[in-house]
C-alpha cells in the first residue's frame, strides 16, 4: 500500500496506517485536545467527564448487553413469522421510550416557569405513539402470518 | 506491514464467529455510520452557528436577514440531534463485538485511533443525552453549564470524527460496494420458515449461554424469521422518523398536531406564545409593573432621555412579523408592535447603526439580564423595543413593559423587561 493513501479495501483488515491517516490522525486529535482544553476551561471537566466516559461504559456494558439477550430471546421464545414484526416493535418502542422518558418524568415542569413549559400530558403522548408503533407492527405481523402460511400450505 | 499472525487471525475469526447475528455487519455499520457523519456535520455546524449566536464573540455577527435564518439552523439542529437517537445506538450496537477484536492494537496508529473512540462514542452519547436533557429543562444531571459543555464536547466528538472517517473510509466504500445482497433474498424458498430448533419449542427449554446462543446454527434464509440488515436500518430510520414526527412540530408548525412528545407547543402559553422565562423566575413581577417605570436612553448619543411607558407609545409604532426562537429547540411566528431601534437613535441623536446594550430590570448578576445589540440590528427597521404582542398589550411574562424582539437572535438575547438602552 502506498504510504499516501487511505488503507485500501482488500486491505480492510490491516490496521490503519499511511500518511493521510497520521494526516487525519494529527487533526482529530488536535480537535479532540482543543474541546477538552475548552472543556476545561471553561466547564466542569470532572462532571463532563464522568457523564462522557460513564455514557460510554453504560452503553457497552449495560445497554448492548440487555439488548442481545433480549434480542436472543425473541429469537428463541417466539415463531418465526412473529419475530420480525417483535424486533421492529421493540427496538421503535425502546427508542421512543428512551427519548420520552425525561417527558413523562416531567422533571423539567416548574410551576414558576408558566404553564407554557412541557404543556402535555406525555405519559398519554407516549402510549398514544407505542399503540402506534405496535398498531405497524400488527399489520406487519398479519403480513407474516399469512406469507408464512401460505408457503407452508 | 506485518500482516496479521495465523494465531492472531484465528482468534479474531473464533470472536467474529460467537457474533454470527447478520446485523452485526460492515454493510449496515457503513451506512449508519455514513448518514451519523453527515448527520453530526449538519448538528456541528448549525450547533456552532447557534453557539456563536447565543455568546458572540467581537468577529462574529449573524446577519439580521433573512428573519428565519436562526429559527432555522437551530431547528434543524435539534431535530437532526433527535433523529441521530436511534442511528447512533443502532450503530454501537451492530459494532460491539469489535469491542473484542483481537489483537486489540497492531500499531501505533491504530493505538491512536482506538483511543479516539472513548471521545467519539462517549462524546456522541454526551450530546445526544445534554441536548435531550436541555429542551426537556432537566438541568438535574448537568451540574455544569450546558451551552459551553455541549459545545466543547462537539469539538472532541468532530476531531474524533475526522479519525475515525479516515480509518473507515476504505471498508466502509467496500462495504457499500458490496451491497446488502443477502438482505433482501425475497424469493418463496428464501422466505419459507424455517423450522424452530427443538430447544426452542417451549420457553423451559431455552437455552441462554452465550455458547448456545450465539454459536447456535442458522439456517439460510434470513428474510423472513430474522431482521435482515436492510431491515434493521429500515427499522432504525423509521424510527427516527417517529422521533421527527413528534417533536418537530414545536419549530415546524404543519406538524403541530403531531407534536405528542415536543416539550412546548407554539401555540400554547400567554398571547398564545410560549414562555422560556417566567417573571416570577426573573424576580419583576413588582418592579416591572410600577408607575414610576422609566426606559432611560443614554451613552453615545447627543440626547439621552428616559421615556415613561406613555411617552413610548405617543412614538412612531412599527409592525414586525418575527419569529422568537429558543435555543431549546422551539420556535414560533408572532406579530409585534412597538417602536423601531432605528427611529430611537436618531430620536436620542446617536449614530445609526451604533451598537447598544439592552439591560433588563432582572438583577444585573442574573444570566442573559443584559445583552448587546449589534449594528446589523440596530439599524434593521424590525428591530423593535416591543410593546405588544399579537394586538395586545405584552404580558408580564412576555416582557412588559418593554421587550427586546430583532430578527436572528436567539430568545435568551431578546433581554425582556428592559429598563435601559446605553448606545455603545
Amino acid at each position: 500500500m502506498s504510504s499516501t493513501e487511505l488503507p485500501t479495501p482488500e486491505a480492510a483488515e490491516e490496521a490503519p496506517h499511511g500518511l493521510l491517516m497520521w494526516a487525519a490522525l494529527v487533526v482529530g486529535w488536535a480537535g479532540i485536545v482543543f474541546g477538552l482544553h475548552g472543556l476545561v476551561e471553561q466547564s466542569n471537566p470532572p462532571a463532563v467527564l464522568r457523564l462522557l466516559i460513564g455514557a460510554n461504559i453504560v452503553n457497552d456494558a449495560i445497554v448492548v448487553p440487555i439488548v442481545l439477550l433480549v434480542a436472543v430471546g425473541v429469537r428463541h421464545v417466539l415463531p418465526g413469522w412473529l419475530r420480525v414484526p417483535v424486533d421492529v416493535g421493540l427496538i421503535a418502542s425502546a427508542v421512543v421510550t428512551l427519548y420520552a422518558y425525561p417527558l413523562v418524568g416531567s422533571w423539567g415542569k416548574s410551576p414558576r416557569a408558566g404553564f407554557s413549559r412541557l404543556p402535555w400530558n406525555y405519559a398519554h403522548g407516549l402510549a398514544a405513539v407505542l399503540c402506534a408503533v405496535w398498531l405497524v407492527c400488527g399489520v406487519l405481523a398479519l403480513w407474516s402470518w399469512r406469507r408464512a402460511h401460505s408457503a407452508s400450505a | 506491514m506485518e500482516p496479521l499472525s495465523r494465531r492472531a487471525k484465528e482468534q479474531s475469526e473464533r470472536i467474529d464467529a460467537r457474533f454470527e447475528s447478520p446485523l452485526h455487519d460492515e454493510w449496515v455499520a457503513s451506512v449508519l455510520g455514513i448518514t451519523l457523519g453527515v448527520a453530526f456535520t449538519v448538528c456541528f455546524l448549525t450547533g456552532l452557528v447557534d453557539y456563536l449566536a447565543q455568546h458572540p464573540p467581537t468577529w462574529f455577527h449573524l446577519p439580521a436577514r433573512p428573519v428565519n435564518l436562526y429559527r432555522v439552523t437551530e431547528g434543524v439542529h435539534v431535530v437532526t440531534g433527535i433523529a441521530t437517537i436511534p442511528l447512533l445506538l443502532g450503530k454501537l450496537w451492530t459494532v460491539w463485538p469489535k469491542l473484542f477484536a483481537w489483537p486489540p492494537i497492531r500499531n501505533v496508529a491504530q493505538a491512536l485511533e482506538r483511543l479516539s473512540l472513548i471521545p467519539l462514542v462517549g462524546g456522541s452519547l454526551f450530546l445526544l443525552i445534554t441536548g435531550v436533557a436541555n429542551i426537556d429543562y432537566w438541568y438535574s444531571p448537568m451540574p455544569f453549564f450546558f451551552p459551553t459543555a455541549h459545545f466543547w464536547t462537539a469539538w472532541m466528538v468532530v476531531g474524533a470524527l475526522v479519525i475515525h472517517i479516515a480509518a473507515k473510509a476504505a471498508t466502509a466504500s467496500q462495504a457499500i460496494a458490496r451491497g446488502s445482497e443477502e438482505a433482501v433474498d425475497l424469493t418463496p424458498e428464501a422466505t419459507e420458515p424455517a423450522p424452530v430448533p427443538a430447544m426452542a419449542r417451549s420457553s423451559e427449554e431455552v437455552d441462554l449461554t452465550p455458547e448456545a446462543t450465539e454459536s447456535a446454527p442458522v439456517p439460510a434464509m434470513t428474510g423472513a424469521t430474522r431482521l435482515s440488515r436492510r431491515g434493521f436500518v429500515a427499522t432504525l430510520f423509521a424510527t427516527a422518523g417517529v422521533l421527527v414526527l413528534t417533536v418537530a412540530g414545536e419549530t415546524v408548525a404543519p406538524l403541530q398536531r403531531l407534536a405528542a412528545l415536543a416539550p412546548r407547543n407554539p401555540s400554547v402559553g400567554p398571547a398564545h406564545l410560549p414562555v422560556n422565562q417566567s417573571a416570577v423566575e426573573a424576580g419583576v413581577t413588582t418592579s416591572a409593573v410600577d408607575p414610576a417605570y422609566r426606559l432611560g436612553v443614554s451613552g453615545r448619543c447627543a440626547r439621552p432621555q428616559d421615556f415613561t411607558l406613555a411617552e413610548l407609545r405617543a412614538l412612531p409604532q412599527r409592525d414586525a412579523g418575527l419569529p422568537i426562537t429558543c435555543v431549546e429547540g422551539w420556535s414560533a411566528a408572532a406579530s409585534w408592535r412597538g417602536v423601531s431601534m432605528p427611529v430611537l437613535l436618531r430620536i436620542v441623536g446617536a449614530v445609526p447603526g451604533a451598537s447598544v446594550r439592552v439591560e433588563s430590570l432582572e438583577d444585573a448578576g442574573r444570566l442573559y439580564s443584559s445583552s448587546v445589540v449589534d449594528g446589523a440590528h440596530t439599524s434593521d427597521p424590525d428591530t423593535l423595543l416591543a410593546l405588544e404582542l399579537n394586538g395586545a398589550v405584552l404580558d408580564l411574562d412576555h416582557g412588559y413593559p418593554v421587550r427586546l424582539i430583532a430578527p436572528d437572535r436567539p430568545g435568551v438575547l431578546q433581554t425582556k423587561w428592559i429598563t435601559s438602552v446605553v448606545v455603545l
